[in-house]
């Protein structure tokens, strides 16, 4: 992401803001609510056009609305983003339906749902879902176009401390295929835990950018607020 | 468009909607109860049972009974009485909303106003005043009828005493003619008597001079009488002058027989001219008395008085002809006026002689209200289903985050936008059999399988186009208690000027056009021409158009709305 500057409205939620992912890792957006990092996600997963600015991927552009850059991303908001009427395996194969996915759905369903733990829950109607299962159901939509890169808003927002273990355990086992993730978080344990690099956002500006406990020291210094 | 795909996510959204049993029940219920219900409720315009008091000095009044009996009769009205005058009365009651009307019947019928108080503020209170002007219009014809009958006898009559007087003219004229004629005759004998006195006059004169000529003539006579003594004293003279002679006797016998002879001729002669004499005399005397009786006739005078009569009677008759032009020309005018009052009668008889009476013929022979609000209120329950689903649907999704996960991955928008109208309109569109069917069995509309298709037709456009308005709500409402109270502002008004409560010819001329421009009219006027009448093709190509041209500009407002809502 090459300086972006995003307005919403008269406000400015961006504002020259450029990031630098590294292929395979976990990238970790901090800071407070109205900071600018859904804001981030959102122009990285074309949600959002910006002012200025452009987004890269291997050095080519990729917020053109082409479908090529679309399927390389995938996108999960912190709502849990699914039709509460359809089962697990409903859902999956309706968002594999919307990415043209051409594969077999239904080995790929079975494949990601085994990986996430969700097998036994595939003809479960998702409103019957535990808050952790959902929030799974929530990412398995997200991996049925196996993207190359996920964009995670507050993943493990309103989940109890079991369940977010599970799913910290869960992206990183996503991760560990190869697939870049970018995290948009407050929870400095989660960051800590899961993310390779970190920015640190305040005001839609890049205020810090490094390792987790080089950012999370920084940020709980009393000079950085000072 | 991948037909599949766009198949499998119709399918999938319909299959999601279904899934939520209340949903489903109520998709099938809310429309068929509101059909039926509406539909009960729109079965009769007749207003029935409406409270109405009337009260009157007296209900002997003719007027009063006469009013009482046409309210009773209507059976629109619940009659209760008052007695008296009972303004207070009614008053109170409409006030307490008791009675909708009450009428106060006058004592006396003639110039009669009969007050009525309407409770204007209630719908029914129009059909009220219509009725109350409609049945006093009616008493008012049969007074006028009454009337205008009196009116035309009366004319007749008047028509009738023309022709007498004008016979009555004729006559008198014809009298003066005649008396004309008459005068005319007297004067023509007046003028003889003229002649006739005037020879008189000149009898007279002869008289005169006959009197004065029998005067030389008795002189004559005289003459001639006293020339024959002298002949006779000649002859005696010659007698005895013969007697004295020696003559012989026979000479002196032939000369004493031829003076003889002259003596008895002078006698005879004598007797002659005394006789002529007695004759004059007499003569003389009858033409004195004649003269006499001529000077006493006074012909003089009577000439001058006969002149007099002459003149007079010319001057009557002069009088008389005047008398008679004029009356000739009386009769005339009234051969013209009761020529006017024939024409004015046969031309107006007929007209004023019945009250004028209207035929009115149900064009839409046994059709009932209901079978023209039906298409109305199917349009309406229509543009409430697709209005409200799409912009309720549209914004749980988009509150879940769906719609931006839809969005940015390989499904265009415009394919989601198509989807989702689609599915939004076909599930408004699945209780349309169903409405259909309890339009054809509860309210008895006449729905077949022929108009049925083109009915479902123009339903599916219209839902597309009320659709895609609930999708434009759905882009700047937050939430659904916001799209569902902005919808209001779409639907309410749209039900209003729909026509089907209100009539469009009570609005202003600006929302006349406004109402019969709208989406909902022009459906409900599509299916009525389907179903209950032929449209003109012309007529139902352009309101195809105008739905298909709502369809096109909501869709590009929705696009462009939508795009920025996500």
């Amino acid at each position: 992401m090459s300086n972006v500057t995003v307005d919403l409205g008269k406000t400015r939620a961006l504002e020259n803001l450029s990031l630098n992912v590294n292929a395979g890792e976990i990238f970790g957006l901090i800071g407070r609510n109205g900071s600018g990092k859904t804001t981030a996600l959102k122009v990285l997963c074309g949600l959002l056009k910006p002012k200025n600015g452009n987004v890269f991927l291997d050095g080519q552009q990729v917020n053109t609305g082409k479908n090529e850059f679309k399927k390389m991303i995938g996108y999960c908001p912190q709502e849990n983003s699914f039709f509460e009427k359809l089962t697990v395996r409903e859902n999956m194969k309706y968002f594999a339906k919307l990415y043209d996915v051409e594969q077999d759905t239904g080995k790929l369903i079975e494949s990601i749902s085994k990986s996430l733990c969700l097998e036994d829950q595939v003809g479960v109607l998702a409103a019957n879902l535990s808050g952790g299962m959902k929030r799974r159901l929530n990412i398995a939509c997200t991996l049925m176009h196996e993207p190359q890169i996920i964009l995670m808003d507050e993943p493990s927002i309103e989940l109890d401390p079991v369940s977010k273990g599970e799913l910290w355990k869960l992206i990183k086992l996503i991760n560990r295929t190869g697939t870049t993730i970018i995290i948009s978080s407050n929870n400095m344990e989660e960051i800590h835990y899961l993310c390779d690099m970190v920015t640190f956002l305040e005001n839609g500006r890049k205020v810090y950018e490094g390792a987790p406990n080089d950012v999370l020291s920084v940020v709980y210094s009393r000079e950085f607020w000072l | 468009m991948n037909i599949q795909k766009f198949m499998y996510m119709l399918a999938k959204d319909t299959e999601i909607f279904l899934r939520d049993i209340r949903s489903f029940m109520l998709l099938f219920l809310t429309p068929i109860l509101i059909v039926i219900l509406v539909g009960i409720a729109f079965l009769s315009t007749q207003p029935s049972h409406v409270p109405v008091i009337i009260c009157g000095e007296s209900k002997e009044n003719g007027l009063y009974k006469d009013t009482y009996a046409l309210l009773k009769n209507s059976g629109t009205f619940d009659l209760s009485e008052q007695e008296g005058y009972c303004r207070e009365i009614i008053s109170q009651k409409i006030k307490n909303s008791n009675v909708r009307a009450g009428i106060i019947i006058p004592e006396q019928s003639a110039n009669a106003t009969i007050e009525i108080l309407i409770d204007n503020t209630k719908p029914v209170s129009t059909y009220i005043e219509s009725y109350f002007n409609l049945i006093t219009k009616d008493m008012s014809q049969k007074l006028m009828n009454a009337m205008i009958s009196d009116m035309w006898s009366n004319i007749d009559n008047i028509s009738e005493q023309i022709d007498a007087a004008e016979d009555e003219l004729n006559s008198f004229s014809q009298t003066l003619g005649k008396a004309s004629n008459d005068l005319s005759s007297i004067s023509g004998d007046a003028s003889v008597i003229k002649n006739g006195i005037s020879a008189i006059k000149n009898a007279k004169t002869g008289i005169d001079y006959s009197i004065s000529t029998l005067q030389g003539l008795r002189n004559n006579v005289a003459s001639i009488s006293s020339g024959l003594d002298t002949v006779d004293e000649k002859s005696r003279n010659i007698q005895n002058t013969i007697n004295s002679l020696n003559v012989s006797i026979f000479a002196q016998s032939m000369l004493a027989d031829d003076i003889t002879s002259i003596q008895n001729s002078i006698t005879a002669m004598r007797i002659a001219a005394n006789s002529a004499e007695n004759g004059i005399n007499s003569l003389e005397l009858s033409l004195k008395n004649a003269q006499n009786v001529l000077e006493n006739a006074n012909l003089d005078d009577m000439e001058r008085r006969l002149n007099n009569i002459v003149n007079s009677l010319s001057e009557t008759s002069s009088s008389i002809a005047r008398v008679k032009n004029r009356i000739d020309s009386l009769a005339n005018r009234l051969r013209a006026a009761k020529n006017n009052i024939l024409t004015a009668s046969d031309k107006y008889k007929p007209v004023y002689s019945e009250p004028v009476n209207s035929k009115i013929s149900r064009y839409f022979g046994n059709k009932r209200y209901i079978d023209f609000v039906f298409p109305t209120i199917l349009v309406m329950i229509l543009m409430l289903m697709s209005t409200f689903l799409s912009s309720t649907s549209f914004i749980r999704q988009r509150s879940t985050g769906l719609l931006k996960r839809i969005s940015i991955s390989t499904t265009s928008f415009n394919f989601l936008l198509v989807e989702k109208t689609i599915f939004n309109a076909f599930i408004s569109l699945i209780p349309l059999p169903f409405i259909l069917t309890a339009g054809v069995l509860v309210l008895g509309i006449e729905i077949n399988i022929y108009n049925a298709i083109p009915i479902i037709l123009v339903c599916a456009i219209l839902s597309i186009v009320f659709v895609l308005v609930g999708l434009i709500i759905a882009s700047f409402s937050r939430t659904e208690s916001t799209a569902i109270l902005a919808s209001l502002i779409f639907v309410v008004p749209m039900m209003f000027l729909s026509g089907a409560f209100t009539p469009f010819e009570a609005f202003p001329p600006a929302f006349q056009v406004m109402a019969a421009s709208m989406p909902i009219t022009i459906s409900a006027r599509l299916i009525e021409g389907l179903t209950f009448y032929v449209l003109p093709l012309d007529t139902m190509g352009i309101l195809l158009a105008f739905l298909l041209a709502y369809i096109a500009i909501t869709a590009l407002i929705a696009r462009m709305l939508i795009k920025r809502g996500i």
